[in-house]
Parts: structure tokens; sequence; C-alpha cells
């Protein structure tokens, strides 16, 4: 089971562990956004800090009907269930890992395009698939996750 | 692997993604391949599709390592969606 806490926004947040090329993890709160269909979307700066390939370009939709173009970059799911490897600038592979429970997906490969978007890092449905959320909505109020089995 | 980066601005590339995909591709693909996403390379205008993200733009880039990819979901205009409103397609 992963856990995070309902923060003064009232957003459910979950914690997040990187760990860059140099091995080092960073920890970042990450927004649970059920109105996100992707995967998971991180701020330039976190971007360009952790190295992460530029692959493509891609157009989103946002709530109030507008479209915004954005850079998406490359990542892979390489599930040992906790860690996902995503791929530096020089083609290494680094982890990019979760609190223990969040994700669910044994063994196969799994592509995880990363978003680039200003602004908190984002978990969408697609991440969140497969996982069972228990939110109690109140300051400070804990956020649950666990697998569906 | 080679390194690539953009060579266009997100607003280039977008403007560049959907006059490729009026000129070239809407009329053979849509309506029937609605869903799949395709994967342009704004370059050459070469394009491969798949029934994701992942796919459509690996297969293109297999044969074309240095592509620069647009992608877009056949039938509508964006591949992702930040916020409720499924409906609120922009006009």
């Amino acid at each position: 089971m992963i856990t995070g806490t309902v923060n003064a926004h009232r957003e459910a947040v979950l914690r997040l562990r990187v760990r860059d090329a140099d091995g080092q993890e960073h920890e970042r709160n990450a927004v649970v956004d059920t109105g996100f269909d992707g995967w998971l979307s991180l701020p330039p700066d976190f971007i360009a800090a952790l190295g992460l390939r530029w692959h493509r370009f891609g157009r989103a939709i946002l709530a109030d009907g507008s479209e915004s173009a954005f850079n998406i970059f490359k990542g892979v799911v390489l599930w040992d269930r906790y860690s996902l490897p995503m791929y530096l600038a020089d083609g290494n592979p680094i982890n990019v890992r979760v609190f223990d429970g969040l994700l669910r997906w044994t063994g196969q490969e799994r592509p995880l395009p990363i978003q680039e978007t200003d602004g908190d890092i984002l978990l969408g449905m697609s991440f969140l698939y497969g996982a069972r959320l228990l939110i109690d909505v109140l300051d400070g109020g804990s956020v649950d996750s666990s697998d569906i089995s | 692997m080679p390194i690539r980066q953009p060579r266009y601005s997100k607003e280039e590339a977008a403007q560049r993604g959907d006059e490729i995909y009026e000129r070239d591709l809407r009329a053979q693909l849509e309506p029937q391949r609605n869903g799949e996403i395709v994967a342009i390379d704004l370059d050459t205008g070469d394009w491969e599709a798949g029934p994701d993200q992942e796919t459509a733009a690996d297969r293109l880039e297999a044969r074309l390592p240095d592509a620069q990819i647009w992608v877009v979901r056949v039938g509508s205009r964006y591949i992702t969606r930040f916020g409720a409103g499924r409906n609120k397609q922009a006009a």
C-alpha cells in the first residue's frame, strides 16, 4: 500500500521517489489527477534534473476546452512491481520508484509517456489503472492506494 | 541510441503536424481508424499508426531514427486530456 495525505489545496497527494543517474533519490509529492487520462506529468526543471530523453510532441486538451502542445519524454516501465526504469539522455536507464503497492504490473515491459507540463507532478489515471484509492477528504486526511487483487 | 533534440517549437510542431495530417492522412484514416494513434515525422511527412503512442512512435523511429515526431489520435485533435470535460472539445 502506498500512502499520502490530502493537502491544504484539497488535493490527494502521493509520494514519488525518483532515482537519478547518480543513484540519488529525489522524493516528490505527486497529485492524483483523475481528470488526467495519461500517465505521469513532470515539470520541465525536474525533467531536466533527471536527464530524461526527449521523444516527441503531442497536444492536450485542457479542462476549459483549450488546447496546448507539449513535449513528451521517453520512458519505459520495466516492471518489477515497484520500479519504473526511464532512459537518460545517454540512453542509460534510471529508476523511478514509488512507494510500495501503487503499481501492479507484473514483469512485462510497458511504455510510460512522460509529459512535460508546468506545475505540479501529476499522476494520471493510466498510471493508476488497477489501483484502489481510498481518500479521507479532510485536511491532512489519508490517501491510501493498493492493488486491486 | 541516437540522442534527438526537438528542432521545432511546440507551436511549430503542432501547426506542421496538423498541416500534414489534414493534407495526407485524414481522408484515408477517418473514420475507419478513429482511435488509433499516428506518429508523423514533421520533416518528411512519413507516418506510422499503432494502437498506442509508444507503438506508433517506435515504428516510425525504427525507420527514421532522427524523426521529429508528432503524435495524434485519429479522429481527434489531441492525445491526452487534463481535467474533466470529455465533451468540451474546442470548436
